[in-house]
């Protein structure tokens, strides 16, 4: 921190006009700020370490010479800095628990998220971007008047009708598994992924795995139900889990079979097909 | 200790203010990049927005930290004007916030639409109800203070400066955690 020292708490010295240190203050917040704002508009990258310096520096110059910490009594200090350095180690903790240090997209595509943050795309760009695996629409860009915008729910794919399943009936086995296959990635992506992984090997002690599980390789009835109506507190091959699977009553009945069927035709499981009829008919 | 008591009230409150905003903090940065799908936060953030809500944070800052030099001075009529122009600050940036808000909420970004979009509102929506709350305990200091209600002028208004400091410094956290370091 290289802010001036001479101004520190002066603004009870009645010979002395502190009014210049405080503009100095200022200068130097501006400046710094704009410095780390270098990135924010592409002319250049910063590492991360040097921007949390940064602003580091920054708060504490205003703790010190705008709230006049430095130089008042020592008490204050402390009932502010101690709770403050306890919650930069609670949230520094979490971050290594929680991997967040570096950012590792965990979105519907990686590959594809992780090049369009890089890309940062913002420019003009004024077109919608349809999600390949949810089918979510958003805007690329954020230059669009917002009174302009089509609205985001008009973009929606309406939930009830797939357009993949259309002549879903009438289609031979193998074209229906194709279908139900493709559908279900994209619903297992987005709602079931979070904690079974994308990979169907859940987490250990946490989340159970979908690969060679009972339930995924038995009747599709059982499957189906725990989908509709949820479990809680069974032991699955002789462990059991803290967490509860939620119910996914508000999913369709073609999502539920695309998503099981995935779920028992991937990572090597030979489940049977599960056709939206059969999820209708557990309602 | 010798010292006021005001002041050494505000400074505890400020302390326990450390850990509310480091939860919702913590939050937000254990669930960074968690997100399975969009918008995330380069879809929807918009530099240029940002950018001046932070200059006028700043500035206001400063006009805080004068109207406390005032009113310790006496100068109860300068005092006023800063306030005035703290007050102005906070409110920008509250309507710069309304329009970020709401137009996240047309790019599809809402409290339910995924992890960012839900720990993403309550963060900055806490710290603007906080510039709210602020906007209000200066607008009854300054009509306080006018009015002749206030027995030291100079001790009040450097107590409400504290928190308007403290919504600053809180910024100073959010701008960096949430904004920059989306763009390193």
């Amino acid at each position: 921190m290289s802010a001036p020292q001479q101004q520190g708490g002066g603004h009870a010295s009645a010979d002395h006009n502190p009014i210049r240190g405080y503009l100095i203050i200022f200068a130097i917040l501006t400046a710094t700020t704009v410095f780390e704002m270098i990135p924010l508009f592409g002319l250049a990258d910063l590492p991360g370490w040097l921007l949390l310096v940064l602003s580091a520096a920054k708060f504490v110059a205003v703790c010190s010479f705008f709230m006049h910490l430095l130089g008042d009594h020592p008490i204050f200090s402390r009932l502010f800095y101690i709770p403050l350095v306890m919650v930069i180690l609670t949230v520094s903790v979490l971050m290594t628990l929680f991997g967040t240090w570096s950012l590792q997209y965990q979105g519907e595509d990686s590959d594809a998220v992780a090049a369009h943050y890089k890309g940062k795309h913002k420019g003009d760009c004024n077109s919608w971007v349809t999600s390949a695996a949810t089918g979510n629409v958003y805007c690329s860009s954020p230059w669009i008047p917002f009174s302009t915008a089509p609205a985001y729910e008009a973009l929606q794919q309406p939930a009830a009708d797939i357009p993949e399943f259309a002549g879903f009936d009438g289609k031979t086995p193998e074209e229906k598994e194709a279908i139900l296959v493709k559908v279900g990635e994209a619903v297992y992506g987005t709602n079931c992924a979070g904690c079974h992984q994308a990979n169907g090997q859940g987490i250990t002690g946490v989340f159970p795995t979908l690969v060679a599980d009972p339930v995924v390789a038995g009747p599709a009835e059982a499957h189906i139900n725990i989908v509709l109506k949820g479990m809680n507190g069974v032991a699955i091959n002789g462990v059991t889990y803290a967490s509860a699977m939620p119910a996914w009553p508000q999913l369709t009945d073609q999502q539920i079979a695309a998503a099981i069927t995935y779920e028992r035709r991937s990572w090597g499981n030979q489940g049977t097909v599960v056709e939206p009829s059969q999820v209708a008919a557990l309602r | 200790m010798g010292v006021d008591n005001y002041k050494l009230a505000m400074w505890t409150f400020l302390g326990s203010e450390c850990f509310f905003f480091g939860s919702l903090i913590g939050t937000y940065m254990s669930y960074r990049g968690k997100s399975l799908t969009g918008p995330y936060p380069l879809d929807v953030f918009d530099p240029a927005v940002t950018s001046i809500s932070t200059f006028d944070l700043l500035a206001s800052s400063l006009f805080m930290v004068l109207a406390v030099h005032y009113a310790k001075m006496g100068d109860i009529n300068k005092m006023l004007a800063w306030i005035g122009a703290t007050m102005v600050g906070g409110l920008i940036f509250l309507g710069f916030q309304y329009y970020e808000f709401s137009h996240f909420v047309h790019e599809g970004l809402t409290l339910k639409s995924n992890l960012f979009g839900a720990t993403f509102y309550v963060l900055t929506g806490f710290h603007g109800t906080h510039v709210a709350v602020g906007v209000l305990l200066l607008g009854s200091l300054g009509w306080a203070a006018k009015r002749g209600h206030l027995a030291n002028v100079g001790e009040t208004t450097e107590v409400i400066g504290l928190y308007w400091h403290f919504v600053d410094v809180v910024w100073i956290a959010i701008f960096t955690l949430v904004y920059l370091l989306e763009y390193t």
